[in-house]
């Protein structure tokens, strides 16, 4: 356009030199004649609608142009806000999605767990499969059934052997549960029978990590308990299933029920209710079922046993969760007030510029405008860098953070995640305008400029608002870093629990024999002594014994009952197991000797517990206990042995007592390795390929170092802590550059003041001290909020606590300590530059 | 000379078109065809003429490209389009109809 107009001012120049002027003056009348180049410009970029634009164009670019001016602003606000929110998206999805996901099941309110109530436990999720043939044929409350039986079996893949969960699965299983594999096809109503069922269908997760994701798995043989079995199907990735029903290995469940061995199928059930029955009135049909056919010994044990219904979802520790959301949430809010108070002062840094602005004529409407443009390409830019984070960097991080293999392979660039972080973002962008904003309207043109003029410090409002930011982002610290507090104290007493016997070193490994597998008790007694001879040949194992499974089995189990002093009996622990089992277990004898390797008159060794509740302060050595079973029998006592907790959180430990091997080969099911330390890794691979080599038949299902199963055993706080101790260090680093930003500014906006007051014979460390003292206020008061609401929610954490007082004064004192040390880092540097003011150079500047 | 009149509201993007429709002129070109053609008795307002040619550009009836004039200098020349042409019928008649109207009506007194 202006050249196209430079262009007719010279045509026309050009005219009134050949009319006879000078250059000079035909240039002038040119312009003269033509009018106001500009105006003209202006004028037609007007009436194209022009300058709504240009005027966007201008203010984008101009707010471009001053956030690259102020790059430390710019790149705080920016790290602030990608890593608040994306923490916080994390969370969110993480707990959200075990908390409140709807179940994906097909009318998943239909669904109940059929299971028994009795004395010992409200709710077992199991029945036997004479009752859900009973269940099916005799009752019609329920249209269909997902039925599964879980099991341990040996899969060689490639040669390697290894224990993998196997279910055997109902007809409607898939069905019920809403089930279509991703790859291949369901099983086949004819599949569902003896001689048929050698097909399986695999989980994503076992298809990645033993096939690599080929694509070519359909048809593929697997070795499963010696069967030949054919690959028909793969399940869909992060394929939701009721706990209980998820597996690696899928195939058809044979119904094969004999109601003179009751046990021999037991089984998860979920039943979908019929249209139109409440589940009581289910319950009370089930109730109704009596099993026909039973042996007389099992029929007082069903007696006492209650159907009961549950909802298909239990979920394990949903306060670990509630946790991490809650602390999630906080890291948010402190991230979000981070960057209001960094956009507000910034903005009181430009409050004269502003109001210059203002003056000169600028609508507010442009402002506002200028400032939604600045939070708007920031939320832009960061949610970019989440986009980018959730496609490349979450997977592999949450692989670290939680330590599950499978988290690798799920997707976190989808629209749930990108939807949360969006909205997350947007809330804390319109924070980041809305405040500031109510500030900006109450801007008044004359006040700002005589400020500058004639106050020395910084304006009082402008101040307070700042410090109720800081204030309330400390008392957040505080509440986050209590919990962590309070988590870092109870993991130590976890970690510093007194077992009764020393974890390192030691492991176990349990043995499962198939069904079609069947031994005498002298065979049995023979192969686990065999096995023992040539496990004690691997390398660096110092002892080896055998016997059913004891150390930290998981919970107290009274296998038998005990005479106590009153005549009653007790239910009390008691184990076969070898005579080794003193040197590899570790255990510790207070008084007589171990059980003697040779066989002969039944002796046993009782535990502390057992000694003090029959003995009391007699001597057991040389006593006798009677059990129920063994009639006017009794066993000889030779030794009592320190107590042993069943696992990491028994505080008392149970009655317990050994009894030689030989007394009930059918027990035995549990190998003991001691070693000079703990294993590593390829260990547990060593032990299955020597158990398969040893016999094919058997199947390791689990091989662990007890110091691992403690460590195991505390997953839920573990894994609180462990994601409690990230964010709160994200949060106490996000509190000091939020402090720092704000104490720095403060610093800088009172320059005039300082110097003022190092003329009128201040010294430097008193300014020192006047900028500490601030900011270390603002984190006093922030610490005394924070501390109130802490006690208020700490208590809610008490379920993950391990012998810790959620007050624990200790805690408190220290979170005190750590936020008042964070303070005074933040004010540090700002002290020491105000103290460097030179008052000649400030008051010059005037 | 004779006394230049100000152009009458509204007939500046006829006049233009009328110009291009014989061929294709840069602005220059066009404030001079304009005073050729009116003997010099009419006087075209740059401030007037470039909005005009801008804002027919926007609506299609003419098209604008960057050429060499004869004397060699890069220019802006603008040609009717198939719209403009239309246009100009259409403005022509509503000229005709116009002036027949005012004639009729200052004839009457």
């Amino acid at each position: 356009m202006a050249e196209e107009m430079r262009f007719h001012l010279e045509m026309r120049k050009e005219d009134k030199i050949e009319d006879g002027l000078s250059s000079e003056e035909a240039s002038y009348a040119a312009q003269r004649k033509f009018g106001n180049v500009g105006a003209i410009q202006e004028q037609i970029r007007e009436q194209r609608g022009w300058t709504q634009l240009e005027q966007w164009g201008q203010d984008i670019g101009f707010v471009a142009r001053s956030l690259a001016r102020a790059p430390g602003f710019t790149l705080t606000a920016l790290a602030t806000l990608t890593v608040g929110i994306g923490v916080a998206t994390v969370v969110f999805n993480l707990t959200a999605w075990i908390l409140f996901r709807a179940d994906p099941y097909p009318n998943p309110e239909q669904l109940y767990r059929i299971g028994y109530s009795d004395k010992q436990a409200p709710f077992i999720p199991v029945r036997t499969g004479l009752h859900f043939l009973a269940y099916q044929e005799r009752t019609d409350v329920f249209s269909e059934f997902a039925a599964v039986s879980p099991e341990m079996a040996n899969v060689v893949i490639e040669g390697q052997p290894s224990a993998v969960g196997v279910l055997r699965i109902s007809i409607d299983c898939f069905r019920t549960l809403g089930i279509v594999p991703a790859l291949g096809r369901s099983f086949l109503p004819e599949e569902f029978k003896a001689g048929a069922n050698n097909v399986v269908i695999i989980d994503d997760l076992f298809w990645r990590t033993n096939f690599h994701a080929d694509p070519q798995i359909l048809g593929r043989k697997l070795l499963i308990d010696q069967q030949v079995c054919t690959v028909i199907g793969v399940l869909k990735l992060g394929q939701p299933f009721p706990p209980a029903f998820e597996g690696a290995v899928y195939r058809p469940l044979v119904m094969n029920v004999n109601p003179a061995e009751p046990f021999d199928l037991t089984l998860h059930i979920i039943g979908r209710l019929r249209r139109g029955v409440g589940p009581e009135a289910a319950r009370a049909a089930l109730a109704e079922i009596k099993l026909i056919g039973l042996p007389n010994w099992a029929v007082p044990y069903f007696a006492e046993q209650e159907v009961r219904l549950a909802t298909p979802r239990e979920l394990a520790r949903p306060e670990a969760f509630w946790l991490m959301a809650i602390a999630g949430a906080f890291l948010y809010g402190i991230a979000c007030l981070n960057t209001i108070n960094l956009i507000l002062v910034r903005q009181l840094g430009r409050a004269r510029e502003i109001t210059i602005r203002l003056a000169v004529g600028a609508t507010r409407g442009r402002i506002v405008r200028l400032l939604a443009i600045e939070s708007v390409a920031l939320s832009l830019v960061v949610m970019g860098i989440l986009a980018f984070a959730a496609r490349w960097l979450f997977p592999p991080l949450f692989a670290a953070i939680t330590g599950s293999e499978g988290v690798r392979y799920l997707s976190y660039w989808n629209w749930d995640i990108l939807g949360a972080a969006g909205v997350l973002t947007g809330l804390a962008c319109l924070s980041a305008v809305l405040v500031p904003l109510a500030r900006l309207l109450g801007t008044d043109v004359s006040p700002n400029l005589k400020e500058g003029g004639a106050g020395a410090g910084e304006s009082r409002r402008a101040g307070q608002v700042r410090s109720v930011l800081v204030i309330l982002q400390a008392a957040l610290a505080v509440v986050l870093l209590t919990g962590t507090g309070l988590m870092v104290r109870s993991f130590g007493k976890l970690q510093k629990v007194n077992l009764g016997f020393d974890p390192i070193g030691k492991v176990k490994a349990q043995i499962a024999f198939p069904k079609s597998y069947t031994l005498s008790s002298e065979a049995r007694l023979q192969l686990f002594e065999r096995l023992q001879q040539r496990l004690e040949q691997l390398p660096g194992v110092k002892a080896v014994s055998f016997g059913e499974d004891t150390l930290l089995e998981g919970g107290f189990w009274g296998t038998a009952q005990v005479q106590m002093p009153n005549g009653e009996f007790m239910p009390v622990a008691g184990n076969v197991v070898s005579a080794d089992f003193l040197a590899a277990s570790g255990l510790t004898l207070l008084k007589g000797r171990w059980l003697s390797p040779q066989r002969g008159a039944i002796e046993v060794v009782i535990n502390e517990s057992l000694a003090k509740a029959r003995f009391g302060e007699h001597d057991p050595i040389g006593g006798s206990i009677k059990l129920l079973v063994s009639g006017d029998k009794v066993y000889s006592v030779v030794g009592v042995v320190k107590d042993v907790k069943e696992t990491v959180r028994t505080i008392a430990p149970g009655m317990r007592f050994y009894a030689p091997s030989w007394f009930y080969p059918p027990n035995i099911n549990t190998m003991f390795l001691k070693l000079e330390s703990n294993p590593d890794l390829a260990f547990g691979g060593l032990v299955r390929r020597v158990i398969y080599d040893f016999d094919p038949r058997l199947i390791v299902t689990d091989v662990s170092a007890i110091d691992e199963m403690v460590g195991r055993s505390m997953w839920a706080e573990r894994y609180a802590f462990r994601i409690m101790k990230g964010l709160t260090a994200i949060a106490l680093g996000l509190v000091i550059v939020g402090l720092f930003s704000i104490v720095a500014y403060t610093v800088a906006s009172r320059r005039r003041e300082f110097g003022v007051r190092m003329a009128l014979g201040a010294t430097p460390a008193d300014l020192r001290r006047l900028v500490l003292a601030k900011g270390l206020l603002s984190a006093a008061v922030g610490i005394v909020i924070g501390t109130a609401v802490a006690m208020g929610l700490t208590r809610f954490m008490q379920s993950l606590l391990f012998e810790t007082n959620p007050y624990d004064p200790l805690v408190f004192a220290s979170v005190g300590v750590v936020l008042l040390a964070s303070a005074a880092i933040a004010c540090l540097l700002p002290a020491h530059r105000a103290s460097r003011i030179d008052p000649v150079v400030t008051l010059r500047a005037d | 000379m004779a006394q230049k009149s100000a152009l009458v509201q509204g007939t500046l993007d006829m006049l233009v078109l009328r110009v291009l429709s014989r061929s294709e002129l840069h602005g220059w070109g066009i404030t001079q065809k304009l005073e050729q053609l009116s003997k010099s008795a009419l006087r075209v307002d740059e401030g007037s003429l470039y909005p005009s040619l801008y804002r027919m550009e926007d609506k299609g009836w003419i098209e604008a490209e960057w050429k060499m004039t004869e004397k060699g200098r890069r220019a802006k020349f603008y040609s009717l389009t198939r719209i403009g042409r239309k246009q100009l019928e259409s403005e022509i008649e509503g000229w005709d109809r116009m002036t027949a109207i005012i004639a009729s009506v200052m004839s009457s007194t």
